[in-house]
């Protein structure tokens, strides 16, 4: 057992195939974490302002971790780290 | 200061003809009175000394009086009135002056100079008042036929014959100045008797600067009876300003003696001239001449002042006017060379490319083109040497981009040697820094003038011993050849060529236009292409590092049940998509090294090898190589990662490719002679070091040297010979290109390979 199940994990990943390696990875791992996976910038911004299909706020706990990926289709990984930074609330 | 007669200024002769001092001649013609009058009160302080002549009173009678005594306090109050418009709307005044006889009906035409009113008194020849309207009838139908004029030459004619309907002179003539000041007269009207002076030229020397300076000034001149006795002021001098009186304005102002002289000489008894002025200089002048006395009214002499100006007015459109064909002609050579310039490489070559429309843009035989390095002549020129020469001295001559002359050798001796082909010059200058100029010859051309009279004046020795020059006695036809002198080059040809410059710096201008352009554009593509190849790997890398991760995933979780060879064969998998992933990450890092700037700094190239052997003796752990450096490296500028990059590759290379038991590396650098005689070095640049690593390696086959260099080309199975992408050999290319340098390959096949590079000093 590793991890802490009350620090959920985001993860903003677009490839299935990578998030699929991922998650390979957690469970040899043996992380407890819970995951929640966006699959591109808006979703992302979406899960962390609790805005659109994210406003249940019991099914988007604000993340310990985010791990972003920097190529992402539309708003891309950089753009959500500044919109995060500059976010007071975030 | 001396009174009674005398009438010349001490010390005229010709000799200094161009320093008389005209204006201030201290004496006026006797048809007239002049009064000198002191601001506000209008009082008497100088007066020529006819007044008896006039008034039946001295001038010591009238000094230091008031005006009024003469004029009376109506006209006073009247005069005052016009002093201070504008004198050109007042004169003439119609005056009449009280004597003890009678009163005198009298023209004034009053101006101020040197601070002073100058009125000058005329006495009214006709009965009649010329008003306005009379004066609108004098000019009406001259004015009208000559605009109507179609060329120069017509309205010439039509203003000599008109001004001489309107005042009755013996003869009226045009005289037309060239550049250099020398006249001719191209228009004459007179009576049937004396000998035509058309087409007479005249020296320069007949109107000295001050004379041409006061015509400019003073559109017209009268002098009604050539012999006439000479009137001085009393007191001579200015009492205001205590200097003699400026008389620039007057018309009474009294003729130097030279020009009597010279009217004498010329058989003339009365004279007059009306300026024509273009572009505020000295055009020319209507010249009319009469066998005896003859005065002229004010009114009339307004009129043909009148008709001067018209035709200064008229004439600079006509001017515009000639040559009009000749003039439309150097337009569309003109227009020739702005389509062929821009299709060559520089504007020399597209000059030169059309010979026959360079000489006849400006009618010359022969033309020069330089540049820094080169010199081009076409047609009749001088040899280069001369021309070299004379652009050494040209180049101090030329102002405002155009120099010309007709008459080289007159200015430039050393031109007398080659005048059969360049007595003329005109020469541009393209652009100062890059000594670009187009030269253009005429040969000279043998011409007979006639002048009126000989032109050379003749030296006299005076009685007291000094040297006197006096006008020429005669104005007969004299002939002269004049030799040194090619045709002269026309306005329109020196703005042919004034435009013709324009237009190459318009080219000039619009090719660096392109050029940047083109490097925007390049430079868009460019880093387009390095987004691109950017993008593309990191595209094909996300599917293949899913292949990568499956493949893994398939032999962690089913190994135990795959037989052997299906686990080879994932393994297989792995490895190729292990394989891809490098060559990818090899265009990735190729495409980066056109976008990184270089950092260049004094690199110790000793150091720089000791630190990749010691890299590679790492990776290549117990292979022995022995590497041989012959003599010290030496310091050079240059990029040192990149540099470190190059000698790694090629190292690496010498030791992979290499099948004997010892294997040898020698790395070394050419002398400056041996590096010479390299072919592959023609265009080195100055600074520039050869090096080369040799090895005794595998060698390359002469066909495959070619193809080394190309990116992901291999001679050898992945396998063989420790593998590797294919891309090492690219990269050193591209950065030793980057550094300016070159590099290259000689081999035999078997024994060994020498890599040649340069890289900068």
């Amino acid at each position: 057992m590793a991890g802490n199940p009350a620090h959920p994990l985001l993860v903003v990943e677009d490839s299935d195939e990578d998030f699929e390696a991922f998650c390979r990875i957690i469970r040899k791992s043996d992380i407890v974490n819970p995951i929640y996976r966006c699959i591109d910038g808006e979703d992302a911004l979406d899960f962390l302002h609790r805005t659109g299909k994210h406003t249940d706020a019991a099914r988007a706990p604000r993340p310990a971790i985010i791990l972003l990926d920097l190529n992402l289709p539309g708003t891309d990984g950089r753009e959500v780290l500044a919109e995060i930074k500059q976010d007071g609330n975030l | 200061m001396s009174q009674g007669n005398v009438v010349t200024p001490p010390n005229v002769d010709l000799t200094n003809c161009d320093r008389e001092p005209i204006h201030i001649p201290g004496l006026i013609q006797p048809h007239g009175l002049l009064l000198v009058l002191k601001e506000p009160e209008l009082e008497i302080i100088q007066i020529s000394n006819n007044s008896f002549e006039f008034l039946k009173l001295h001038p010591q009678q009238l000094l230091n009086k008031p005006l009024e005594g003469l004029l009376g306090s109506e006209q006073i109050d009247d005069l005052q009135k016009c002093l201070s418009q504008d004198f050109e709307g007042v004169n003439p005044l119609k005056l009449s002056v009280k004597t003890s006889q009678q009163d005198l009906a009298v023209d004034g035409i009053i101006h101020r100079s040197d601070g002073v009113l100058i009125l000058e008194l005329e006495l009214t020849q006709l009965k009649q008042e010329v008003d306005f309207f009379s004066f609108y009838h004098l000019v009406r139908g001259p004015t009208a036929k000559m605009q109507n004029a179609s060329s120069l030459q017509e309205l010439s004619q039509i203003i000599v014959k008109e001004v001489r309907k309107l005042t009755g002179f013996d003869r009226v003539m045009l005289y037309r100045f060239n550049s250099e000041g020398a006249g001719a007269v191209i228009a004459e009207d007179k009576l049937e008797s004396p000998t035509p002076y058309l087409g007479l030229h005249y020296p320069a020397s007949d109107i000295p600067k001050q004379a041409n300076q006061l015509y400019t000034l003073n559109r017209l001149r009268l002098i009604p009876h050539v012999n006439y006795q000479p009137v001085e002021l009393v007191p001579l001098n200015n009492p205001v300003t205590h200097r003699p009186l400026d008389l620039s304005f007057s018309v009474l102002r009294s003729v130097s003696p030279i020009h009597i002289e010279y009217l004498n000489n010329m058989g003339v008894a009365a004279s007059m001239s009306i300026s024509l002025v273009k572009d505020k200089k000295l055009w020319g002048l209507i010249a009319c001449h009469h066998q005896s006395a003859k005065y002229l009214t004010y009114e009339v002499r307004t009129a043909c002042e009148f008709l001067g100006q018209v035709m200064s007015l008229e004439l600079a459109m006509k001017e515009d006017n000639e040559d009009l064909d000749y003039r439309m002609k150097l337009k569309s050579i003109q227009s020739q060379f702005v389509e062929v310039i821009p299709q060559t490489e520089n504007f020399i070559d597209g000059l030169v490319e059309s010979e026959s429309n360079l000489l006849d843009l400006v009618s010359a035989q022969g033309v020069a083109l330089s540049s820094v390095d080169q010199l081009v002549i076409r047609g009749k020129t001088p040899s280069e040497a001369e021309i070299q020469d004379l652009l050494v001295w040209l180049q101090t001559k030329i102002q405002q981009n155009v120099f010309s002359t007709d008459s080289l050798a007159k200015i430039y001796p050393a031109a007398e040697q080659f005048k059969d082909v360049a007595s003329g010059l005109l020469a541009l200058s393209i652009s100062k820094t890059h000594k670009n100029y187009i030269l253009w010859f005429r040969p000279e051309v043998i011409q007979t003038v006639n002048w009126g009279g000989n032109p050379h004046k003749p030296v006299e020795v005076a009685p007291d011993g000094s040297l006197h020059l006096s006008p020429r006695k005669s104005f007969e036809l004299w002939q002269e050849t004049v030799r040194l002198k090619s045709l002269p080059w026309k306005q329109c040809e020196i703005d042919a060529a004034l435009e013709l410059k324009s237009a190459i710096i318009g080219i000039v201008l619009r090719k660096a236009d392109e050029l940047a352009r083109i490097n925007i554009e390049l430079e868009r593509s460019n880093s387009e292409l390095d987004a691109f190849a950017y993008i593309a790997s990191h595209d094909l890398k996300e599917p293949l590092r899913g292949i990568h991760n499956y493949s893994s995933f398939l032999i962690e979780d089913y190994a135990g049940i795959l037989n052997e060879e299906g686990n080879s064969k994932l393994q297989t998998l792995v490895r190729l998509t292990q394989r891809m992933e490098d060559l990818i990450d090899s265009l990735l890092h190729f495409s980066r090294l056109g976008r990184v700037e270089l950092s260049m700094q004094r690199t110790n190239l000793n150091e720089l090898i000791r630190n990749v052997i010691d890299v590679l003796n790492i990776s290549l752990k117990e292979t022995a190589v022995d590497i041989n450096i012959p003599r010290p490296l030496p310091v050079i500028r240059c990029d040192r990662v990149q540099v470190n990059e190059v000698f790694s590759n090629l190292l690496s290379n010498a030791i992979k490719y290499n099948d004997k038991a010892n294997k040898r590396i020698e790395i070394g650098w050419l002398d400056a002679g041996a590096a010479s005689e390299e072919p592959n070095l023609v265009d080195k640049p100055e600074q520039a070091v050869v090096f080369y690593v040799r090895d005794n390696g595998i060698g390359i086959r002469e066909k495959h040297l070619d193809t080394i260099f190309r990116i992901f080309k291999r001679l050898h199975a992945p396998h063989k010979y420790g593998g590797g992408t294919g891309a090492g050999l690219t990269i050193a290319k591209k950065i030793v290109e980057r550094h300016n340098g070159k590099i290259w390959v000689e081999s035999t096949y078997g024994e060994g390979s020498t890599f040649y590079l340069t890289l900068p000093g």
